[in-house]
Order: structure tokens, then C-alpha cells, then sequence
């Protein structure tokens, strides 16, 4: 995979499936057990009606994205900045995606600074936002 | 708890070991195949936090009391890699918080910290929550 290094570069994004089975997964991984994400009686009762996926999980895929495009430095300056603007619903295919908005020089260290995304089958963005990876 | 909360609240310290096994869960659920390649035995940054947040909305009784809750933002900054197994202590503030017509808003700042002292990550949480 090709660095990512100058504005308008895209980043090598993916797709993935939320299922239920993973929104169980996570949480138990997560130590988030809100029924929101598990308890489908509940969360009828919600604004959402319905389930709905753990917004740090598309967070996850962000992640995921940004250490596998910048593997050598992430874990050391790697910063994300992002809204969760819509709910993720078990069983959807998102799409996860970023590209390069500018190149920025701190304290003589190159930073990709990227704008992310996370979207749903419908076009809605799932979350949205930032992210900062160096360029060591 | 809820209506008692008060900007410059402190929560923690929360102290957290996350041993591979666990590590490895959290990259199965999320689908992350090729993890072992780029985080060779570092925790990911975001499973320290959701841990840490985990325990911050069970202090304030939002899953016992099943409260509709939100999450609307995260940032989060690493600054050093934390190997599988090593203790970390996290140390939470509420930055903001705010009644709108019922709806609570809060800011949660948190620090993570290695047994040196060194910060390792840094985060901020907005939690909307409709008691």
C-alpha cells in the first residue's frame, strides 16, 4: 500500500458489514453493554427504534484505515477528530473512506491531515470527521 | 448521579491491564483482519478508551437505569504505543456539561497514563443523554 503523502490523495479505504453478531462482539470486547446496541425491546423504545451499532465501533474501521495506511508512525502522534451523525443499523455495509487535505509541519515532524468518513448504504455519513497521521 | 454532575467533576483513576486475549477480541469483533501486522503487541488505542468509557457511563448509572444515551463525538490522540499487559491508569474530567430542555450534554476529558507518569493517549467524549 502507497503512503498517502500530498493533499487529494485518497486514502486505501474498505467496506465492511456491521452484523448484529459483530455489534455483540464489540461490546463484549468493549466492556459497552448499553441496550441500546443489544436489547432489541429496548431499543424499540428509543428515538432509533431499532438497534443500533456502537459509534465507536465506526471509529474502529477509521482507525484501522489510518494505521493501515500509515503503519509506521500511528502510534505516535496519530490524532482523530469525529461526529457520529447518524446511527449505524446491524446488518448494513458501510463504507469507510479519507483522503489527504493538507500536508502540516510541527516541531519539524510532516502530518497527513486527512478528512474522514463512515457511510451508509442510504448515502448518510455514519460519522465524520478528522484525522492527523505523521509521516515519519 | 445524572443531576448531580457538575463541570470540573472528576472521575477515576481507572486503572487497566489489557492482556492479548482480550486485545484480540476487540480486533475480531471490530474485523480487523490485519491487525497483528501493524499493532504487533500494542493495545488499540480506541479498545483503552471504550474500556474507560464503559466504566465512566456505569458510574453514572446510564445502563443500570437504561438511560437513552447518545454518543456524538470522539477525539482521541496516541502519543506512545501500549504493549499488551501493561497497567495503564486513566484519569477522567467532565469538561462540560449543560441541560438542554432535558437533554444532558457532556464533555468528558481523559488522560491516559503509563506507570512512568508519561501520557500515552489523550481523549475527549461528548455524550448526549435523555434521562
Amino acid at each position: 500500500m502507497t503512503t498517502p503523502r500530498k493533499k487529494g490523495d485518497n486514502l486505501t479505504g474498505f467496506r465492511r458489514i456491521v452484523t448484529q453478531e459483530r455489534v455483540t462482539a464489540y461490546a463484549h470486547a468493549s466492556g459497552d453493554h448499553n441496550p441500546i446496541h443489544l436489547d432489541a425491546d429496548f431499543a424499540s423504545t428509543t428515538r432509533f427504534g431499532q438497534r443500533i451499532a456502537h459509534g465507536m465501533l465506526s471509529l474502529a474501521f477509521v482507525w484501522e484505515m489510518i494505521a493501515a495506511n500509515y503503519p509506521t508512525a500511528w502510534h505516535r502522534g496519530a490524532m482523530v477528530k469525529t461526529r457520529f451523525t447518524s446511527p449505524v443499523i446491524p446488518g448494513e455495509e458501510v463504507e469507510v473512506s479519507g483522503s489527504v487535505k493538507r500536508i502540516r509541519t510541527v516541531d519539524d515532524r510532516e502530518f497527513a491531515e486527512c478528512e474522514v468518513s463512515v457511510t451508509r448504504p442510504n448515502g448518510e455519513k455514519a460519522l465524520s470527521g478528522s484525522a492527523s497521521a505523521p509521516l515519519d | 448521579m445524572l443531576e448531580n454532575l457538575k463541570a470540573g467533576q472528576q472521575f477515576g483513576p481507572y486503572r487497566i491491564a489489557l492482556d492479548e486475549s482480550v486485545s484480540d477480541a476487540y480486533l475480531a469483533a471490530t474485523g480487523d483482519g490485519d491487525a497483528s501486522n501493524r499493532f504487533q503487541d500494542a493495545v488499540h488505542p480506541l479498545q483503552l478508551d471504550a474500556y474507560v468509557l464503559s466504566q465512566l457511563i456505569a458510574e453514572l448509572g446510564i445502563v443500570e437505569d437504561r438511560i437513552e444515551t447518545v454518543h456524538a463525538g470522539q477525539q482521541m490522540t496516541v502519543h506512545r504505543p501500549v504493549s499488551s499487559g501493561t497497567e495503564i491508569t486513566a484519569s477522567a474530567l467532565l469538561k462540560s456539561f449543560s441541560n438542554r430542555r432535558g437533554t444532558l450534554w457532556a464533555i468528558f476529558e481523559t488522560e491516559f497514563a503509563n506507570a512512568d507518569g508519561e501520557t500515552v493517549a489523550e481523549s475527549s467524549s461528548t455524550i448526549i443523554m435523555m434521562p
